[in-house]
């Protein structure tokens, strides 16, 4: 699809970006995101996708709208509580951009539906809390090679990274296990989560219009309370179970 | 100060030739659980990242020990799935030699999305 003089006036400020441009906003307009759990991460993220003019947005979101949501998941709100936060996720981002399409699905990834999620994107956006749902979208896109924008965080530190499957460590090369210990409750501060989200959305952004460096074979780590950035440099597995057979695709740009 | 750094500072033995100091940086949930982001350690020289980590949690609570190690063949090392970090980039954990006096190690155990 082309771009029209409305979408032009709409993006107008985003396509004065070096690198950008008309041709980077018109493979925006024609490209899919799958953003999985729409929360403090997720929602924040979609947000800035379905500002930026994406095509369309996949979410995948379970349960429903809880109190304890409302200090960060800024796509709910207080008249949605009790209600399937899926649906609020879908009205805010309407609100926000009409001219966008979105596909909802009112449940986490799960081995049932995480082929078809995938299969639908042209990158996709991890931002779940647990590890098996997270290791079960990497091996997903390892076995589809859909590039994977890795967001997570704890407390007042975040990080960040981009998979591209036979090219990249993926997720397991990086956690190998899942963690003992963890759960799926621990502190946010909205403001944390937000930041790592919107960075996890430029790179999806840069990936998907073709500028930039993106963070592959790099781990960010940001620092709340220090404001400190790292970037890290991450190595593939060779033994790695999931992708330590796979080889570098030839990515698919959106046309 | 910390309780932890409290403890390896009263653990410290007199600094010889075959000891270097190192700093271990806990990140995330294992700085939150020890409410301590760094920690200083005289240990032998030439030692591994995962020969610090019997110092590291000398004294430390069960959660912290569950977090950042695991056995292999009874000795503690780290466990695999947290991140040892030093100059910016990862380092593997049972190698020797690699640390020198005055650096710093960062820990990083796995976090999630939000």
């Amino acid at each position: 699809m082309e771009l029209t003089d409305r979408d032009r006036a709409i993006y107008e400020w985003q396509i004065w970006v070096n690198g950008l441009g008309d041709s980077g906003q018109k493979k925006l307009k024609n490209s899919t995101a799958l953003v999985t759990r729409v929360g403090g991460l997720g929602g924040p993220l979609a947000q800035s996708l379905a500002a930026a003019g994406l095509g369309k947005l996949i979410l995948a979101h379970g349960g429903n709208t809880k109190h304890s949501d409302l200090n960060r998941q800024i796509l709910q709100t207080h008249d949605q509580l009790g209600k399937p936060r899926i649906e609020s996720c879908r009205r805010r981002l309407v609100e926000l951009n009409p001219q966008i399409e979105i596909e909802t699905c009112g449940e986490n990834v799960t081995e049932e539906n995480v082929g078809g999620l995938v299969s639908g994107a042209d990158l996709v956006f991890d931002c779940a809390p647990l590890f098996e749902e997270r290791l079960l979208l990497n091996r997903e896109c390892v076995r589809q090679q859909k590039p994977l924008v890795d967001a997570a965080m704890f407390e007042m530190e975040g990080q960040l990274t981009t998979i591209i499957p036979g090219r990249t460590p993926c997720l397991a090369c990086l956690y190998p296990e899942i963690p003992p210990g963890w759960k799926r409750e621990f502190p946010v501060i909205g403001a944390v989560s937000a930041t790592i989200a919107n960075l996890a959305a430029l790179e999806g952004l840069k990936l998907l219009a073709g500028f930039g460096e993106l963070l592959t074979n790099t781990l960010l780590i940001f620092d709340a309370r220090s404001m400190d950035f790292r970037k890290i440099a991450i190595q593939r597995r060779p033994d790695c179970p999931v992708c330590g057979s796979c080889r570098p695709p030839s990515i698919q740009e959106p046309s | 100060m910390t309780a932890l750094q409290a403890f390896h500072d009263s653990q410290r033995p007199l600094t010889s030739i075959f000891q270097v100091k190192i700093t271990v940086q806990l990140l995330g949930q294992a700085r939150q659980l020890s409410q301590t982001e760094r920690v200083i350690l005289n240990v032998e020289e030439g030692a591994s990242v995962d020969e610090l980590v019997p110092h590291l949690l000398t004294g430390a609570p069960d959660s912290l020990h569950l977090i950042l190690s695991e056995r292999s063949n009874e000795a503690q090392q780290l466990r695999r799935s947290v991140m040892a970090i030093r100059n910016n980039e990862t380092i593997e954990p049972s190698a020797r030699d690699l640390l020198r006096d005055g650096d710093e190690v960062s820990l990083l155990p796995p976090m999630s999305g939000g």
